[in-house]
């Protein structure tokens, strides 16, 4: 590994073009993490990717749906599991077949899987 | 995932199970986005306008639909709708402009008494001036035509703006019938007169001026005053004078060749509507005042700029001997051009004195003559 890195959280200022820098930042950091963990790169690429912009942004890659949404929860399924984000004033600038983007201070979020729900 | 927000439209979503509403969407490829939640059954979304049908289609009557804000065109349109008159009233003044520009609106005739104003216009109309007709004729064929057509002495054709301003002088009536008195036509001395009809208003010796009254035409006949033809043989003595003041040191006024621009300003007619001024920095100066019609169509705008020159006072000195000879020459070439052909002149004097300016060179000419007035 080239490089370092103490964090996958990333802070910056949320907006379109700051998303197209995390994105392909996002590629190369991909790229690097599965070069160190030592993992299939086939898994995953398929895998849920998941960028915090602080707690102010969040990005989600390869989601299946939205189980839920409201101001202050937000839950998506992925894979066999789910996730779910808590926090207020949630709005989802950003939404297609495979990526979301929701703006919103984000208090916690945890991962589930189905037998929970 | 960047859209452009020219062409999205705001929508209001109600319903229930909007959750559902969104993955059908994004299911569908209907890319919306900034999606709020305002309560348990109402979102707001933003969707592109050529998807906004595919959606309608999709959702049907589970969901109630309302537009919050239409895409720009649309609301530009909107604008344009309620500013109707304004936009018809500005398309109009423009079309008027273009077609009013350099075209005679207006035809002002002043100064005839004679011939009525009705028919100086069908005069014009003839050369092809007419109203609303572009203004490029030729200002002095049209005065030349028009001295031709009528009994004008004097026609003169100003264009300002879109008006066409004609000023006439018409011929001054015949003064045939009534007796004109006999006047001096020139500066003289009487030295004998004959009066044959007519009252003498001079006698031997007199000074008459150029236009002074030598005889009346009337005569008293018993106690009654009576018009006559007047008729006079009249001998005397012209003079022709002309005097040249030399000085034999003059100050002069001139341009040391610094200059600056002290005011410049935008006028529409007299009115100054905003200018620029600089503090003139010459002791002894100048202004000229220049200006520079931008148009003078529509608005009589104007460019004023005021220069300032610097000038100083220079003294010289002239040595009157040195161009005496000079000054003498231009003098008798300007006096003799005085003298009628027909008139010999008796005696010449050339007079030279000395003032405490200079010197002023008179010369004198004299010509004994023989007038006769009215003899047929």
């Amino acid at each position: 590994m080239s490089k370092t890195y103490s964090s996958i959280f990333f802070v910056i200022n949320f907006d379109y073009d700051s998303y197209i820098i995390v994105g392909d930042y996002m590629n190369n950091l991909i790229e690097e993490i599965v070069d160190c963990v030592k993992l299939p790169f086939n898994e995953i690429v398929n895998d849920t990717k998941i960028i915090m912009l602080s707690n102010k942004a969040f990005y989600v890659a390869n989601y299946k749906k939205i189980l839920s949404y409201s101001n202050d929860k937000l839950s998506l399924k992925i894979s066999n599991d789910y996730i779910e984000f808590l926090g207020d004033n949630f709005i989802i600038s950003q939404i297609n077949k495979s990526e979301i983007i929701i703006r919103g201070k984000i208090k916690s979020f945890h991962f589930g899987s189905d037998n929970d729900k | 995932m960047i859209n452009n927000k020219f062409d999205e439209i705001r929508l209001k979503i109600t319903g229930n199970n909007l959750t559902n509403f969104i993955n059908v969407c994004v299911s569908n490829g209907i890319d919306i986005d900034n999606i709020y939640k305002e309560d348990s059954n109402c979102i707001q979304v933003n969707v592109k306008n050529n998807k906004y049908k595919l959606l309608k289609n999709i959702v049907k009557n589970q969901y109630k639909i309302e537009i919050i804000s239409d895409n720009f065109s649309k609301r530009l349109m909107q604008i344009m709708k309620f500013r109707l008159g304004l936009i018809i009233g500005l398309v109009l003044s423009f079309v008027l402009f273009f077609m009013l520009n350099n075209r005679l609106l207006t035809i002002h005739i002043s100064g005839n008494k004679k011939v009525d104003k009705q028919s100086i216009e069908i005069a014009l109309e003839s050369c092809g001036i007419k109203k609303y007709n572009l203004m490029n004729f030729d200002s002095s064929a049209i005065e030349d035509f028009l001295l031709s057509k009528f009994d004008f002495s004097f026609v003169s054709i100003v264009t300002k703006g879109n008006a066409l301003i004609i000023n006439i002088k018409e011929e001054i009536s015949d003064i045939k019938n009534s007796y004109s008195p006999i006047t001096a036509e020139y500066n003289m001395v009487i030295t004998k007169i004959n009066v044959f009809s007519g009252t003498s208003r001079v006698s031997i010796g007199d000074v008459l001026f150029k236009g002074d009254v030598v005889v009346e035409p009337y005569e008293i006949r018993n106690n009654d005053l009576v018009e006559v033809s007047p008729c006079a043989e009249i001998y005397a003595d012209i003079f022709f004078s002309e005097s040249y003041k030399y000085y034999s040191s003059e100050s002069i006024l001139v341009r040391t060749g610094n200059s600056c621009i002290v005011d410049s300003s935008v006028m529409i007619g007299n009115i100054k509507l905003f200018g620029h001024s600089v503090n003139n920095n010459f002791e002894n100066f100048e202004l000229v005042e220049k200006s520079l019609p931008v148009t003078d169509y529509f608005l009589p705008i104007v460019i004023k700029k005021t220069y300032s020159y610097e000038t100083k006072l220079v003294d010289i000195e002239h040595n009157f001997e040195e161009e005496k000879t000079e000054i003498i020459d231009n003098l008798k070439k300007s006096v003799y051009s005085k003298v009628p052909k027909t008139m010999s002149i008796d005696d010449e004097q050339i007079i030279i004195s000395s003032t405490n300016f200079g010197n002023i060179a008179t010369i004198n000419l004299k010509s004994s003559v023989y007038l006769r007035y009215n003899f047929n």
